[in-house]
């Protein structure tokens, strides 16, 4: 059988590997003569806001994005959430973010008191989950999700396009990209325009991104971006719980 | 046994290089097909992981990860370079060789990347989809469909 032979090829060439022994000690002794340099893979945003809920107008009248009755909608996965009671003014104290940009608030509940909002901009608030993964959520200025979808794909650098989509997120029917880092660096950007909405770089990380049509009955569809950042590692858990923590958005009037 | 370099300063990577160094050194190998990069990749991924030791939980998943991805860079590079020279020589079957051909070999060594990847997370390291899966960052239905086009593929390269 075909697998047989696969298996029995890489068996052989991996016994094949010569002179491990001098790759072993030719190693240590390059550890022992370098200094390491100091790398920080991780690069993180310098405001921090101890914040259990946080209240955003995100920005359109009369939203109707999560109608019960909507067959877009899924049961959120995992425990229920618990409601955390403590509620933070929209403007961060230090962002400088005028929300008021925003047109409509929402709320969203995060799970965890060591979760925190990083920052908050007219267009955009990014949620650290942990110290290596982050929700961006965006607010584009675009109606047109192929558009934003193009615009990503174009701001990529050392990224993998892994996959691409129809899909479901925290209750919203959505087109997945899922991209990984390429040479161990990933180097992300999103813009439109002269606009930069999102940068990251960092190694062995991968991403996850979520691009929601959002339909209101009295206005024009506006566009959402949810985008995963976290080591390749910790993609597929990390997606799990901002799918969570986006089910639990609500669009206040 | 010999203390490694590194038993006083930091035996968890003392411990580390003990236990994972001959295991990624033939991964790094097979994911490459580079024997001439293998040992930078391995050097690479431990310096990458010695740097972030404190704050790995499961510091041989990150080795790992390391040495896949810097494996897989040497890979498409080998692929470019290769692709490179084809377009611009025959390569001539000699008629009295006596080196035994490896069809299974160069087929496998010219798939394209993520494929080969693949095929060597399942069929050397015996990681089921799931895990492969985790480990790639993509979904498992893209493993399961991958190893199937591929053996396809392979099935029909190798009878011809």
């Amino acid at each position: 059988m075909i697998e047989d032979d696969i298996k029995e090829h890489f068996e052989r060439l991996a016994e094949d590997t010569p002179a491990v022994d001098a790759m072993r000690s030719r190693i240590q002794s390059r550890f022992e003569s370098s200094s390491a340099p100091s790398m920080d893979p991780v690069r993180r945003w310098p405001l921090r806001v101890a914040a259990a809920v946080l209240v955003i107008p995100v920005g359109w009248a009369a939203l109707q994005v999560l109608d019960s009755s909507s067959a877009t909608k899924i049961d959120a996965v995992g425990s229920p959430l618990a409601e955390i009671p403590v509620r933070i003014p929209a403007t961060i104290d230090g962002s400088g973010a005028n929300v008021s940009d925003f047109p409509v608030p929402f709320v969203l509940t995060l799970p965890d008191p060591s979760m925190t909002v990083e920052s908050v901009t007219s267009r955009s608030v990014v949620v650290a989950l942990d110290d290596t993964a982050d929700l961006h959520i965006i607010s584009p200025p675009s109606t047109n999700a192929q558009e934003v979808e193009a615009s990503i794909l174009n701001s990529l650098s050392d990224t993998l396009v892994d996959s691409s989509g129809p899909s479901r997120f925290g209750g919203f029917v959505s087109q997945r990209l899922v991209l990984s880092s390429d040479r161990g660096t990933t180097e992300v950007g999103f813009q439109i325009g002269f606009s930069t909405y999102l940068t990251t770089s960092g190694i062995d990380r991968a991403h996850e991104v979520h691009i929601v049509e959002v339909d209101s009955t009295t206005s024009e569809p506006h566009i959402l971006v949810f985008w995963i950042a976290a080591p390749t590692q910790q993609i597929l858990d990390t997606r799990e719980l901002a799918d969570r923590i986006i089910s639990t958005v609500d669009f206040e009037a | 046994m010999c203390r490694g370099v590194w038993a006083d300063v930091n035996p968890r990577l003392d411990q580390l290089f003990h236990d994972e160094f001959d295991p990624m050194v033939r991964l790094a190998r097979l994911v490459s097909n580079a024997p001439s990069e293998v040992e930078d990749i391995v050097m690479d991924a431990f310096e990458q992981t010695a740097q972030r030791l404190t704050d790995l939980t499961t510091p041989g998943a990150y080795l790992r990860t390391a040495v896949i991805n810097g494996a897989r860079r040497r890979y498409r590079n080998e692929q470019r370079r290769s692709s490179i020279i084809e377009r611009n020589q025959l390569t001539l079957v000699p008629e009295h060789s006596t080196e035994p051909t490896d069809y299974l070999g160069d087929i496998l060594a010219a798939l394209p990347e993520r494929e080969h990847t693949i095929i060597v997370l399942v069929y050397y390291l015996g990681m089921t989809p799931t895990e492969a899966a985790q480990q790639l960052g993509v979904p498992a239905g893209t493993i399961r469909s991958t190893v199937h086009r591929t053996l396809k593929k392979l099935r029909t390269q190798v009878i011809a």
